[in-house]
């Protein structure tokens, strides 16, 4: 019994292992507050609409500030972390502001970058974008700027929404559906009784693998374009 | 009685060796394939920064037949950055390509500071699409590079860690070295 009560608390602290950058859990995060509830609603369901047509999954993180990576590995990272795009199509697009720092980026993920090379995302930053950074208009400039690139997503980039949901994991590090846990829990007790724990005397395989969050597992490469405001 | 006992403790023994000698092959054959995907993700990964040097070097004529037109440029260095370019294209060693093109980044920094310099050249658009290219190959390449040393500094752990160096060791997986800027790896096939 003692074995199962360590395998749990393994359980519960390998989550807090994965790192430092936030793991984004919906389309947009301001962690600043710049933005009122209602706009936040405005520009999740643009995000929410090129992702019902396209599967392209765009998010919007605004942060105080990215030191001391700087805003260019900062967004890469977040970006990782987050799995932004489908594993594979990696079509996923970070619009990350930060603001004590007055920078902006757009970090491009793999499967985009052709519809959406730098020079284009500088193009759309610099008119419909930037501007209104200055002028302190947060939620028309990132309002402007999401519907600007995902109007080109859904007209140029033609993809489509995955069929089926992308497997959620009830709990994170432990790629295993609720039925497919249920067993392996089964399993275990029966085992343990079974041997009256003496089967936890050998060493056991350790689980490995990724959690599964609200986005999938796309991955960038340093495209997009950055600036100042 | 007692010969009875002494043929079932023989047969735990017997039975708790193989099931050890089992898991002990299971182990090492999975440890080594572990090591091989390592190692291949490092050669991927590679591969990765060749891509984005490549797209570095393939924006270069185009960039210098832009930026030719307007007298705020050196032509001098865009002469310099052609010819580091061609340079670039004939170097046969790893080594070789890393050291010209540490240069050819120097030579297009000062592209980049004359840009920022003369802000009216932001307006002229083919331009400053060019100098957004050329920024973002720039951070593809860092990027890149990064990716490659998390890949080497994985396998490089792996390799030293206990219990896989014993198969480390023993199928001679070397240690690879990191990407510093300013030297290339040694990489092998390439």
């Amino acid at each position: 019994m003692r074995a199962l009560t360590l395998f749990l608390i393994s359980i519960l602290i390998l989550p807090s292992v994965i790192g430092d950058y936030p793991v984004l859990e919906y389309y947009v995060t301001d962690q600043v507050g710049l933005l009122f509830d209602e706009e936040i609603y405005d520009i999740e369901s643009v995000c929410s609409e090129v992702y019902k047509r396209t599967g392209a999954e765009m998010a919007i993180l605004i942060v105080n500030e990215t030191q001391p990576d700087g805003i260019d590995l900062f967004a890469v990272r977040t970006f990782e972390a987050t799995g932004l795009g489908q594993e594979g199509k990696d079509n996923g697009l970070l619009i990350l502001i930060s603001y004590s720092e007055g920078l902006w980026r757009v970090e491009v993920g793999y499967g985009l970058e052709g519809v959406l090379p730098d020079a284009r995302v500088n193009r759309l930053a610099m008119e419909g974008f930037v501007p209104y950074l200055n002028a302190s208009m947060y939620y028309e400039g990132i309002y402007d700027l999401t519907l600007a690139i995902g109007r080109i997503i859904i007209d140029e980039y033609g993809g489509e929404p995955p069929k089926v949901k992308e497997p959620w994991y009830p709990i994170p590090c432990l790629p295993l559906l609720w039925w497919q846990l249920l067993i392996v829990v089964v399993i275990f007790v029966a085992v343990s009784v079974l041997t009256k724990g003496r089967v936890f005397l050998f060493p056991f395989w350790i689980f490995g693998g990724r959690g599964g969050g609200g986005f999938g597992g796309g991955r960038s490469g340093g495209g997009g374009a950055r600036g100042r405001f | 009685m007692s010969a009875k006992v002494g043929l079932i403790a023989a047969a735990v023994v017997v039975g708790a060796v193989f099931l050890f000698l089992i898991g002990a092959v299971v182990w090492t054959a999975g440890t080594y394939n572990d090591l091989v995907g390592k190692e291949e993700s490092i050669d991927n990964q590679w591969a990765q920064v060749e891509n984005q040097y490549q797209r570095k070097i393939d924006l270069i004529p185009n960039l210098v037949a832009t930026v030719e037109g307007y007298q705020e440029f050196e032509s001098g260095t865009l002469q310099n950055v052609t010819a580091l370019r061609t340079q670039w294209m004939e170097a046969g060693s790893t080594e070789e390509q890393v050291e010209t093109s540490n240069q050819l980044d120097a030579a297009l920094r000062s592209i980049i500071l004359t840009y920022e310099a003369y802000p009216y050249l932001g307006s002229i658009e083919a331009v400053s699409d060019l100098i957004v290219e050329l920024e973002g190959t720039e951070n593809r390449i860092t990027v890149e590079r990064m990716r490659y040393n998390d890949a080497v500094k994985d396998y490089n752990t792996k390799i030293r860690q206990f219990p896989a160096f014993i198969v480390a060791n023993s199928f001679g997986f070397e240690k690879r070295s990191y990407f510093e800027s300013g030297a290339a790896p040694n990489q092998p096939g390439i």
